[in-house]
């Protein structure tokens, strides 16, 4: 059942590959989820004491298609610790969070200008819009060819102490290790 | 096993040096390839965890984003180990995504895990979960060949086993080598031992090479070749011994096997069985016994050859040229100290000159060595045979009792020379008048036996007793004179008299006293009245005890008158048993008696003392004058009694009378019985004052010789002389010699049985000092002597007075 659906999802993918820049097909974006949930496993969190409540404060922009998916991910458990999705407004205060979501449609710029607010409080940032890596985000994913493809900045995450799992890094198509572009 | 057993000492050890080294070394090499091959497959193990957990580890960003090419280029770098034959990578759904084949392998990953075929497969393999999070997010399947594993597994197996064949061949050649360190000793030790043997010298020891427990052999074996030396040194200085003392041994010596042949005999035991040269042999020594001895010593010698039991017999052996010799024989079983028999050890002793003597002993046991006659033994085993025979048969058998009259009196008189020849001489002719059947034997000094057997009647006994009288009473001629003896016969019949050997030798004996009271030389039947007079005797006897107890006697005196002057000079006292319902006992009917049986001793003091102690108050009273004497007969037993002299002093010094106031009467016939011992008694009492007398004088068979030796003061002349006369001139004849003869030899004459006044007148014309008798007075009470004592005091008084 499983195969079957992701034969179906494949083919789905490969049909509206042309569509990829712009519009992101509805499968990607349910799969969006999925790749955040997955994405934020290969990150090195801080030991944090579990008997503590200690979530991982996912933020992502009111205006991002996939909210609605991102609810799948909402309390699932990464290295011990619950993803609470929060929705934030464009303009409003995301120190709070640990993952920012940057969905396609917010420009590159948005994390340029926010760079040293993001890095001070070391927010992984994940965008799927092209050259978000480039310019300063520090994990960058979209499909190509039906394919994860990744994008790393190596440099962000640094400056935000984010530890990415070496595994990832491996499997990135890009790893930049500048700031910013 | 049982092979390896029966081969030699050096091969055991080579084969046992070579299979232990052989099997230790199989087993350290299967231990170590064993162990090889393990450790080769864990190292693998190991190394496939490594490689796959780092595979694993490094594909999870690959997996979960599926980054297809990345897995592979993950897979790929398991190239680097040749061993890996191919990897596959299963997702969460177990489903195939990523794979590599190193090989050209049949068999590829499937694209589901589950029919992964696995422990079937020819290959190492292990599964990685590939963990996100905690969350096994898919698999990782490495399966590797072995390839190496064996292949070295190989080469290390014949490097192994060439090396195992080099160990074989070496332990083979040390072993050869080196098991002369063992065996060399031990061959040693046997060639030391076949040279004792050999050699029967116990002297060798053998050679102790090394320290070790080879060496404490050869040390413990020559320690016991020690023992043995002496053991063996004592065995022989034992037989040496042996031999020397069975040589020098006076007995016969003889030495049997288990099998029964004679193994060894001494030179006595060939002396004796007059064997010099010969081989003994044990039957041929069988085969020369006495017939009469040949079986019991068969069965004595089978229970010593069976059961082992000792024997021992006399047996008679019987020569070549027929003379017999007895030898006592002994025999014995030897054994080991197991109990193993040995064989039979035994002696041999000549016997002949002890059994001679044994014969003449015996002989000596039954017959009289002096006249060559039955001895008494003998004449009561025949007497017993012969009594029991009577019995089974019709006929009788006599016994005759002789006893030699006076035989004791001519053997005093002409030496004991002559008494041993008068009694063989006897002996013959006493066997000359008997049958061949008939028993003669001596039992006694003088006493002898004829047993008379098959005899019909009386008068056939009679006929040999009278022939046999005739034939003593001719004089024996001995030594050149003629000497006379006559003997005293009694006679019984068996089975009339009696059917007890006893009590017909009792017979023979009452009936042989009768023919000696009727004047000796003569033969006299038993008869009952014998007996009768025995049992009478025997109620005599009772009383008498009773008498002396109950003090039944009574003395009564007889005046002793001197013929001259009527005068009393002393009293002879008699006495008398006063039975309680027989009444007054003369003393000729109980002296006898008590003579015989002893008690005549008690009667004798009785009378003693009772006839001093009256004399002594008839003295004191005046009756009597001051020298009368009381006389007091003695018997043949008082006589010789050794106490007489003490009894007759005390009773002196009691009754207060001087002892020439006694005067001991011994008849004639009494002294004559042992003359010098009585001559001594005489002398004996007479130095003490006390007077004797000698009775019945002329009855006896005194010589003068003898008579002018006895130390006597009275002679009285027996009344059988003075009864006669004036009828027989002889006895007046005699009675007048007799009284002069007396005074010759300053005796005064008493003469006894006075009855008549002629003979009271010859006896005072022949100068007869004193007399007795009926006519002077009978025997009186003591108060009738008193009576008499007054009246004679009177008269003499009164004639006194006429006188003057």
């Amino acid at each position: 059942m499983k195969v079957s659906l992701l034969r179906t999802w494949i083919l789905c993918s490969l049909i509206s590959a042309t569509n990829a820049e712009a519009n992101e097909h509805p499968d990607e974006s349910a799969f969006t989820a999925t790749y955040l949930y997955q994405l934020a496993k290969f990150i090195n969190w801080p030991n944090i004491d579990p008997m503590q409540h200690n979530p991982l404060y996912l933020c992502a922009f009111d205006s991002d298609p996939a909210n609605d998916d991102l609810q799948k991910i909402h309390l699932r458990q990464v290295q011990g610790r619950e993803i609470k999705v929060h929705y934030l407004k464009e303009h409003a205060e995301f120190s709070t969070c640990d993952i920012l979501f940057l969905h396609r449609k917010i420009s590159n710029a948005f994390v340029k200008k926010h760079y040293d607010s993001l890095s001070k409080n070391k927010i992984l940032t994940i965008g799927k819009r092209d050259g978000f890596a480039n310019h300063g985000g520090i994990i960058q994913f979209s499909l190509k060819e039906n394919l994860l493809d990744v994008e790393i900045n190596f440099q962000a995450a640094k400056d935000a102490n984010i530890q990415i799992n070496a595994n990832l890094i491996e499997i990135a198509s890009k790893v930049y290790y500048q700031r910013q572009s | 096993m049982k092979l390896l057993q029966t081969q030699t000492v050096r091969t055991k050890l080579v084969i046992i040096a070579v299979t232990t080294s052989t099997l230790i070394l199989l087993l350290t090499t299967a231990a170590f390839l064993s162990l090889e091959l393990y450790f080769g497959h864990q190292d693998l193990n190991k190394k496939l965890t490594v490689l796959g957990q780092v595979i694993a580890e490094r594909s999870t960003a690959a997996l979960t984003f599926r980054d297809e090419r990345q897995l592979k280029t993950n897979l790929l770098s398991l190239e680097a180990d040749s061993s890996v034959v191919k990897s596959c990578i299963y997702d969460e759904e177990k489903v195939l995504i990523a794979s590599h084949l190193m090989t050209q392998d049949r068999q590829s990953c499937p694209q589901m895990m589950a029919t992964l075929k696995t422990n079937e497969s020819p290959y190492v393999e292990q599964y990685f979960p590939i963990k996100l999070d905690n969350q096994i997010i898919g698999t990782l399947y490495i399966a590797c060949h072995d390839n190496d594993i064996i292949s070295r597994f190989k080469q290390v197996s014949l490097f192994a086993i060439i090396i195992l064949i080099s160990a074989v061949i070496i332990a083979l050649l040390l072993a050869t080598k080196l098991q002369r360190i063992v065996t060399s000793p031990l061959r040693l030790l046997a060639t030391t031992i076949r040279n004792i043997i050999q050699r029967n010298d116990f002297s060798i020891r053998a050679n102790k090479q090394h320290d070790d427990e080879l060496g404490h052999l050869a040390d413990i074996f020559n320690e016991l070749l020690s023992k043995i030396e002496s053991e063996h040194s004592s065995l022989k200085s034992s037989e040496e011994k042996f031999r020397k003392l069975t040589s020098l041994s006076p007995v016969g010596i003889f030495q049997i096997n288990p099998e029964g042949e004679i193994i060894y005999v001494n030179q006595r035991w060939r002396e004796i069985n007059n064997i010099k040269h010969q081989e003994p042999n044990l039957q041929a020594w069988f085969a020369n016994l006495h017939p009469d001895d040949s079986l019991p010593l068969n069965k004595l010698w089978h229970r010593l050859v069976t059961e082992h039991e000792d024997m021992s017999s006399e047996v008679r052996l019987i020569a070549k040229n027929g003379s017999i010799s007895w030898v006592y024989i002994q025999a014995t079983s030897l054994h080991s100290k197991e109990g193993k028999l040995l064989g039979f050890l035994g002696s041999v002793s000549d016997i002949s000159e002890l059994k001679k003597a044994q014969i003449q002993m015996e002989n000596l046991a039954f017959y009289d060595p002096l006249t060559g006659l039955a001895n008494r033994r003998l004449f009561k085993n025949r007497l017993a045979k012969a009594v029991k025979s009577v019995q089974r048969t019709n006929t009788s058998i006599a016994l005759l009792f002789l006893d030699l009259d006076q035989f004791k009196r001519v053997n005093d008189t002409l030496g004991h020379d002559i008494g041993d020849a008068l009694l063989k001489e006897i002996a013959r002719r006493l066997d000359h008048n008997v049958r061949e059947n008939d028993t003669v034997s001596r039992i006694g000094g003088d006493e002898f036996t004829i047993l008379l057997t098959d005899v019909n009647n009386t008068n056939d006994v009679r006929i040999v007793a009278q022939k046999i009288l005739q034939s003593l009473s001719r004089p024996f001629m001995l030594n050149g004179q003629d000497i006379i003896s006559t003997v005293s016969i009694g006679i019984t019949m068996t089975p009339e008299d009696s059917i007890d050997p006893n009590t017909l030798m009792k017979n023979a004996d009452l009936a042989m006293y009768r023919a000696k009271e009727l004047g000796r030389n003569n033969f006299q039947f038993f008869s009952e009245d014998m007996n009768t007079a025995i049992l009478h005797n025997l109620e005599i006897e009772k009383e008498l005890n009773s008498a002396i107890k109950r003090n039944q006697f009574i003395l009564m005196y007889q005046p002793k008158i001197r013929i001259a002057d009527n005068t009393i000079t002393g009293v002879e006292t008699l006495v008398r048993w006063r039975h309680p319902e027989k009444g007054i006992i003369p003393p000729d009917n109980f002296i006898p008696i008590a003579e015989e049986t002893g008690q005549i001793i008690k009667i004798g003091a009785w009378v003693l003392e009772h006839s001093c102690h009256e004399m002594g108050a008839l003295i004191r009273e005046g009756l009597m004058p001051e020298d009368s004497k009381v006389a007091v007969n003695l018997s043949a037993k008082q006589f010789s009694d050794p106490d007489l002299l003490k009894t007759v002093l005390d009773i002196l010094v009691q009754s207060k009378i001087d002892p020439l106031n006694l005067e001991l009467e011994i008849t004639e016939s009494i002294i004559m019985d042992d003359v010098e011992a009585a001559i001594q008694i005489m002398e004996t009492i007479k130095s003490k004052g006390i007077h004797l007398a000698i009775d019945d004088f002329g009855t006896g068979y005194s010589s003068l010789a003898y008579l002018k030796r006895f130390p006597i003061d009275v002679l009285k002349v027996d009344r059988s002389f003075v009864k006669d006369i004036p009828e027989d001139k002889t006895d007046m004849a005699i009675t007048s010699a007799v009284i002069a003869m007396a005074h010759k030899l300053s005796m005064r004459v008493v003469a006894e049985g006075i009855e008549t006044q002629e003979q009271l007148d010859f006896l005072r014309d022949n100068n007869c000092d004193d007399g007795q008798g009926y006519l002077l007075s009978r025997p009186l009470t003591l108060p009738q002597l008193h009576h008499f004592l007054v009246s004679n005091q009177k008269a003499t008084v009164k004639r006194t007075l006429s006188e003057q």
